[in-house]
């Protein structure tokens, strides 16, 4: 049986990297292509199908192979990884999780609330009910360790990025620009507009994985006040606090 | 993650970090999907060869340090080690005023209680240095320092003064050197590239700029990227100016709305919006972290298999430099006459 034609294209990133692109937008339908390849692509590592590869890294709309010029070459990688069947597979292994994830919205937490219901025609009390009601997708981590890019934010509340971005976004902010959510694991400079904030760490490199979050993981913002807030903190300098408390069932 | 324990107490302790040292292995692998870039050796083929001479596994970690300043002594029991550098770098056993100087390409042996400076990397702006058996601490897979997320190094840290790093075993084996120099020419003002993932966002003159004119590396250059400058690269047109963000790799060139390129290195983000142009082959890549702030530079385009051709020659070369490394005859610190007198003798003049 021949594997259906591949969604993707080639595009060469130098001597050690193949990145293979589903198109040039961010779209949950494309992220759910770019998973299942990546998901596909790494079980045939651990089953020995294909050599060379060091490790992957999906985005938005593309997934960047990144393998060893002494083991493999281009040609070589592309005709392996076109013979996997990565549309009709879900590897045991790589199943997304659904996180639940306090947030104390608005006040020193979330500066720029107001603006944002100011900017969006709602009230405050709308912006919140609008971003707590979505089951956002994480379509990817990076910009820094992490830092997970979420999708889609509800189209009321698309805005594009602050014409000042600040020079220090707090960690734990929970912001949105475009039609995505961000939640920043570090203190960074930023241009997305601060909603709130989550008190429980997004990344700790002490455990394995570091990052709380996937590629293809669920996640609910859910409103919390500020005593709460504080209780967690408290929790998670402690060491008290547990990543599971998070989970809900699998999807 | 237990503390390293050792029977042997010797090691190494910093007096002065000088501008930035830090521990490195090859890298942290396996996680840029969750956004935690590699780190690692700026100059790998330094990192194996530091490793080959004190006979330490090649990966091994090693320290690596920006310009002059580095000042630690050793304590407990003699130790060895080998610093990878440009040819004219100044170390010198005791302060500033020390008479007996080290040489890069060539293993130590020193004993407890003597103080070693680094004074100056020479005409590169950073050296490598080994030790043998040096203990460190793997976060994650490596022990590479990426201070941003706090991993690797020493407690997720940069090496700080009264910072100790302990070794496994008293120095085996005679000291050695490198017979030949390394198999890479490091003041090359030629960047190899292979173009692509986003050349098709430029204009056919900003492709043409690109790859004709004379890009000068500025001050803004760190283990994170370097910025040139030089004739601006025309996008094709305003929207081309960002795309949707796509995986970055060190030697990603990405070139913002400025049109002047920037090269990412070992500690760059894993993702990114703008578009780029070309990738600088990864055996080129340590031009960027060696050359000072006003060097010149062209980039050259290459086919991917010719790419991939060249390294695997480069490989070729690095292992049989690696093969040549030979013993010294007469160790040159514990022998007193030599403490006196000159210790370059010329095998590996002209090094680098």
């Amino acid at each position: 049986m021949t594997p259906p034609p591949e969604d993707w294209t080639f595009r060469p990133a130098g001597d050690r990297t193949l990145v293979l692109e589903f198109g040039q937008i961010i779209d949950g339908a494309l992220v759910d292509q770019v998973i299942a390849l990546d998901a596909r692509i790494r079980s045939a590592v651990q089953a020995g199908e294909v050599s060379g590869i060091v490790e992957t890294t999906p985005t938005f709309r593309s997934l960047a192979v990144i393998f060893d010029p002494l083991m493999t070459t281009p040609a070589e990688l592309l005709e392996q990884i076109r013979t996997l069947d990565y549309q009709h597979s879900t590897p045991p292994d790589t199943q997304a999780q659904h996180w639940t994830v306090p947030v104390l919205y608005g006040g020193d937490a979330g500066p720029d609330l107001a603006s944002v219901a100011q900017q969006t025609g709602l009230t405050t009390e709308r912006v919140i009910e609008l971003h707590q009601q979505t089951r956002f997708k994480v379509y990817m981590l990076g910009f820094l360790p992490g830092f997970a890019f979420l999708g889609d934010t509800p189209a009321p509340l698309h805005l594009p990025r602050r014409r000042e971005p600040r020079l220090r976004v707090p960690a734990g902010s929970v912001a949105i620009a475009m039609q995505l959510t961000g939640v920043y694991p570090w203190d960074s400079p930023g241009g997305w507009h601060i909603l709130g904030n989550c008190p429980v760490p997004l990344f700790d490199g002490h455990q394995s994985p570091p990052a709380l979050f996937k590629t293809g993981d669920t996640v609910n913002f859910t409103a919390i006040e500020k005593e709460p807030f504080n209780d967690i903190r408290i929790a998670v300098e402690s060491g008290a606090f547990l990543r599971s408390s998070l989970t809900g069932s699998r999807r | 993650m237990s503390p390293v324990t050792t029977a042997y107490s010797a090691g190494i302790t910093i007096e002065h970090p000088g501008l930035l040292s830090t521990i490195q292995d090859r890298g942290r692998f396996g996680l840029r999907h969750l956004g935690i870039p590699w780190s690692g050796a700026l100059t790998p083929v330094w990192q194996r060869m530091a490793n080959a001479l004190v006979g330490n596994p090649l990966d091994d970690s090693i320290i690596e340090c920006f310009e002059g300043g580095l000042r630690f002594h050793t304590f407990g029991a003699p130790i060895r080690i080998a610093t990878l550098a440009a040819a004219d770098m100044i170390m010198k056993l005791g302060t500033t005023d020390g008479t007996v100087s080290l040489r890069p390409g060539r293993s130590y042996t020193l004993p407890a209680n003597t103080t070693v400076s680094l004074l100056s990397t020479g005409r590169f702006r950073h050296a490598l240095i080994a030790v043998q058996g040096i203990q460190a601490v793997s976060q994650l897979g490596s022990t590479s320092t990426y201070a941003k997320a706090g991993l690797g190094g020493i407690g997720g840290h940069a090496l700080s003064v009264g910072v100790s790093l302990e070794v496994s075993a008293s120095p085996q084996g005679p000291e050695t050197q490198c017979a030949v120099a390394p198999p890479m020419d490091y003041l090359s003002t030629i960047l190899r590239v292979v173009m692509g993932p986003q050349d098709d966002h430029f204009s056919a003159s900003g492709q043409e700029a690109f790859l004709s004119g004379d890009y000068q590396l500025s001050t803004d250059v760190d283990r994170m990227g370097a910025r040139l400058t030089g004739t601006a690269i025309e996008h094709r047109d305003e929207a081309a100016r960002d795309i949707v963000s796509d995986a970055i790799v060190p030697g990603s060139i990405q070139v913002p709305g400025n049109g002047q390129p920037i090269v990412l290195l070992n500690d760059a983000h894993t993702a990114g919006g703008y578009p780029k142009i070309a990738t600088v082959i990864s055996i080129d890549l340590p031009l960027l972290g060696l050359q000072r702030p006003g060097s010149s530079f062209r980039f050259k385009a290459m086919s991917l298999e010719e790419a991939i051709d060249a390294v695997r020659e480069h490989e070729t070369m690095v292992k049989g430099v690696i093969e040549r490394i030979s013993p010294v005859k007469e160790s040159a610190i514990s022998s007193e006459s030599l403490f006196s007198s000159n210790l370059i003798d010329g095998v590996t003049d002209g090094f680098i």
